[in-house]
């Protein structure tokens, strides 16, 4: 897979906006033949830009609240942001595992969040996926959830396999590195979580 | 991001080079660039205090530009004026996409689009979504808008489905005769003649004919098919229908539709 030429879903969305000036029948169809892995949630994003489109009642907005929660928010992120950078300069690397922990998140909320389980997100925390087969829909989830940038989840879970510290033996382990959906078939996911990662994976490759 | 940035109580720069993006927009590998507008505002406000800033007279990527270069500083206060004011523009640009909400339900999804954009603002690596912020600020809070929006409306569509659901398949289990012949052909004449007639009514009057619809999944198709041009069905299965899109066959589609414009006829006043 060759991850600068991976298109998201979101990467479409910005240029439709960009070009089209409004949400018409045969844009939407020359965006599905053009993108047919996204046809589904191009069709509902269409539809309900269309239906906004001519539906012109709308509430009234106390933009006030929206803004002072949106500060809030941020501010709340910068603080998050600055104790992470905090942990990352104190243990001088970064782990995903360790941002899970900046985040003040459980594992069990990121697995749920990104559609893994414990054995995928240890694996991943460990290196022992393969990179080059993670599809970006993991990376971005992840991205997600953890509130970081895409680039900080590439450095998270890319390189040399880590080793447990707890390994007890004389000579050195020999880690093998597997390919993302053989550790996703070999995980405890339910079966349509399985086929999902099948469908991403091929979509994204096919870009 | 400027990486040389100076403290507010620096003296103004005498001549401001406004960093380029570094991001490619994924169909065209091109770099994405700022509006020349949008480039000479950051210089202008780059060789001025930042104290003198006023958010409101600024434009949305500007300021975003400008929060991210005060943010190495952490200069709180400033950046909470910046965000406030894009906090401002975000509840306007959602609200647009807020009809048919309640009020705090529109406030709901306009503060999860601002939370999802502060998240591309603060991020700490560039991305292309990142870049777009400073590209077209508005361009991006409508698309999270509307992906909020399809997130409410699914959510809603949950909960009403039992019941909905339900009252649709009884109909269309009953609803054969004239209605499922209709159904079964391809548009019909009446469809025809209310299609040219909302595109030739007046813009209230469209908005009450829409208003008088019960349901919303009713007056979601009449839309995308008399007003936006959408197929109920089509033999090519690239072309997205109304079919594929609400996961319901032709007749029920066309029962929806016939449901819808007996309802419109009653608002204007023309009952059959």
């Amino acid at each position: 897979m060759n991850r600068k030429d991976t298109v998201t879903l979101d990467d479409i969305l910005d240029e439709i906006m960009l070009q089209e000036q409004e949400p018409n029948h045969q844009a939407l169809t020359n965006w599905c033949k053009r993108y047919p892995e996204h046809t589904e949630e191009l069709t509902r994003f269409f539809a309900t830009w269309a239906v906004q489109d001519v539906q012109t009642e709308r509430p009234e907005i106390d933009e006030e609240l929206v803004a002072s929660r949106m500060v809030s928010h941020a501010l709340n992120l910068l603080h998050s942001q600055s104790a992470a950078e905090i942990q990352v300069q104190t243990v001088g690397d970064t782990r995903l595992h360790k941002m899970v922990r900046a985040r003040e998140l459980s594992d069990d909320t990121l697995v749920s969040e990104c559609g893994l389980d414990r054995s995928l997100l240890a694996k991943l925390d460990r290196h022992l996926i393969l990179f080059t087969s993670i599809p970006q829909a993991c990376i971005d989830r992840l991205a997600r959830v953890l509130e970081c940038a895409a680039e900080t989840i590439i450095t998270a879970i890319r390189g040399e396999p880590i080793p447990l510290n707890s390994y007890k033996s004389k000579g050195k382990p020999t880690l093998r590195q597997e390919e993302f959906l053989d550790a996703v078939a070999t995980s405890d996911l339910p079966d349509n979580s399985k086929q999902d990662w099948k469908r991403i994976a091929a979509g994204e490759t096919s870009n | 991001m400027d990486q040389s940035s100076p403290t507010t109580t620096d003296p103004p720069l005498s001549a401001v080079r406004v960093s380029p993006l570094t991001q490619t927009a994924k169909k065209t590998g091109d770099l994405y660039v700022r509006h020349t507008d949008v480039e000479a505002e950051i210089a202008e406000a780059l060789e001025k205090d930042p104290a003198t800033w006023t958010p409101k007279t600024l434009k949305s990527e500007t300021l975003v530009h400008l929060v991210r270069w005060v943010r190495p500083k952490n200069d709180v206060e400033l950046i909470g004026k910046f965000i406030r004011e894009l906090g401002r523009r975000i509840a306007r640009i959602a609200k647009d996409v807020a009809s048919g909400l309640s009020k705090s339900e529109a406030e709901e999804l306009a503060a999860d689009v601002a939370a999802k954009v502060n998240c591309l603002i603060f991020a700490s690596a560039p991305s292309s979504q990142s870049d777009f912020l400073e590209v077209s600020f508005r361009y991006c809070v409508k698309r999270h808008s509307l992906k909020e929006r399809d997130k409410v409306d699914e959510r809603k569509l949950h909960v009403l489905a039992e019941s909905f659901f339900g009252s649709a398949q009884s109909g269309a289990e009953h609803g054969d005769g004239i209605l499922g012949s209709l159904a079964d052909s391809a548009t019909t004449p009446e469809d025809l003649a209310m299609e040219a007639e909302l595109k030739r009514l007046a813009p209230e009057r469209v908005q009450r004919a829409l208003a008088a619809i019960t349901s919303p999944l009713h007056r979601d198709a009449v839309i995308l098919h008399f007003l936006k041009d959408w197929p109920i069905k089509s033999n090519d299965p690239q072309i997205p229908t109304l079919s594929t899109h609400f996961g319901m066959s032709r007749r029920q589609i066309q029962n929806w539709i016939n449901a819808a414009k007996e309802e419109m006829r009653t608002a204007l006043g023309e009952a059959t």
